[in-house]
């Protein structure tokens, strides 16, 4: 059987394409995607407002003040690297040339997979000036005087420590996890193989264009 | 509730192309419960994308642009699943769930054949498939008539091999 011959079956078959699509589904799965989208986005405006009113009401005080303006920055670093993405997701328009859109869709997974990793390696930073802040604003403990800055550098170091370990841990058993679970995406943004995989289909696809 | 006139001109210019969907997602999803999520996905999709259609260009390009998009986004997202959820009864509990009709024993071996392409080359068997001109495919896909009638040329070779094996084996 050729592709011609094919032709004919393909034919054939077309009331069967045709037969009762479920455009209400449809409908559901697009109002699901938008609402996600806001519900992330409020979630990082949140987390942006509580930190910077904290930082506001601490601004004298350095030692607590610091360490919010950290959480603060990274927050807001975080909410700038999802808008972008949300944006650029929201704003690609599926009505281009496949290829075109392959290549755009490939070089967005590959700097997501850059920011993703970034953040999940810096994280672990953030452990100190997260118990700083959150000892203070939700039982008003001064981590300072009660817990002593060897316990506070104690942390810092296990913070460091978390970076290294995390990526053994994400190269030995990332394989592991099911292709599509959500801990293997991060196991592969983490060590990094998100990105080079992204790069190898984004080059792929600009081969199919050029291929003869 | 009442459609609005934009609801309304969509829906009738997808009446006139409904198969779309579902022929594009055959060919990305080898679970017919998948190939069912696909189709309304591009549906989905098509819906949001439609206030960007220029009516001055023809819709069944630009549909097939946006089901080949969708689709090939939504196999890479869920290829191990897809390949690996090859039903093994035919498909026949997965199509009762999904509502979606009974496909032929030749067009399931159709859909065989086309899974071993590639993501590209699958849009373009396809598209060739469903009798699109050199011009349309090469509008779809970005890339030149040339490059079509070249790659169109391996992929009749390749399916003819593949074909013969299958023949020979069963």
């Amino acid at each position: 059987m050729d592709l011609d011959e094919l032709k004919t079956l393909w034919a054939a078959n077309d009331p069967a394409f045709a037969a009762g699509l479920r455009v209400e589904r449809a409908e559901a799965l697009s109002a699901k995607a938008e609402r996600r989208i806001w519900f992330e986005l409020a979630l990082d405006a949140i987390a942006i407002l509580l930190i910077g009113s904290y930082a506001a009401d601490t601004i004298g005080d350095p030692k607590f003040a610091i360490p919010a303006i950290l959480l603060g920055l990274y927050a807001v670093g975080f909410a700038i690297a999802r808008s972008r993405q949300l944006v650029a997701l929201n704003t690609l328009d599926y009505g281009e040339p496949v290829l075109e859109i392959a290549k755009a869709l490939r070089g967005m997974r590959a700097r997501r997979a850059t920011a993703v990793r970034w953040i999940a390696l810096t994280a672990p930073l953030l452990w100190v000036p997260l118990q700083i802040v959150g000892f203070r604003a939700f039982f008003g403990i001064d981590a300072y005087a009660t817990f002593g800055v060897p316990y506070l550098a104690a942390n810092a170091i296990f913070g460091l420590a978390c970076i290294p370990v995390g990526l053994w841990l994400a190269k030995r058993f990332g394989a592991r996890f099911g292709e599509t679970s959500v801990a293997r995406a991060f196991a592969d943004d983490l060590t990094g193989r998100a990105f080079t995989d992204a790069i190898a289909s984004l080059e792929r696809a600009q081969a199919y264009a050029r291929e003869g | 509730m009442k459609r609005s006139t934009a609801e309304a001109a969509f829906l009738e210019r997808l009446d006139r192309h409904r198969g779309i969907p579902r022929k594009v997602a055959g060919a990305y999803c080898r679970n017919p419960a998948d190939r069912e999520d696909c189709a309304a996905e591009i549906v989905a999709q098509l819906w949001r994308s439609y206030p960007r259609y220029d009516p001055a260009k023809a819709f069944s390009t630009w549909a097939w642009r946006i089901a080949v998009n969708v689709a090939i986004s939504f196999y890479r997202r869920g290829r191990a699943e897809a390949e690996r959820a090859v039903p093994v009864d035919g498909g026949a509990f997965e199509r009762l769930a999904s509502g979606e009709p009974e496909p032929t024993e030749s067009l399931e071996r159709l859909y065989a054949l086309v899974a071993r392409l590639d993501e590209f080359d699958r849009a373009l068997v396809v598209l060739y498939l469903d009798d699109r001109s050199y011009a349309e495919i090469a509008d779809v896909l970005g890339i030149t008539q040339t490059n079509v009638a070249t790659k169109l040329n391996r992929i009749k070779l390749r399916l003819k091999q593949w074909s013969e094996s299958w023949t020979s084996t069963n």
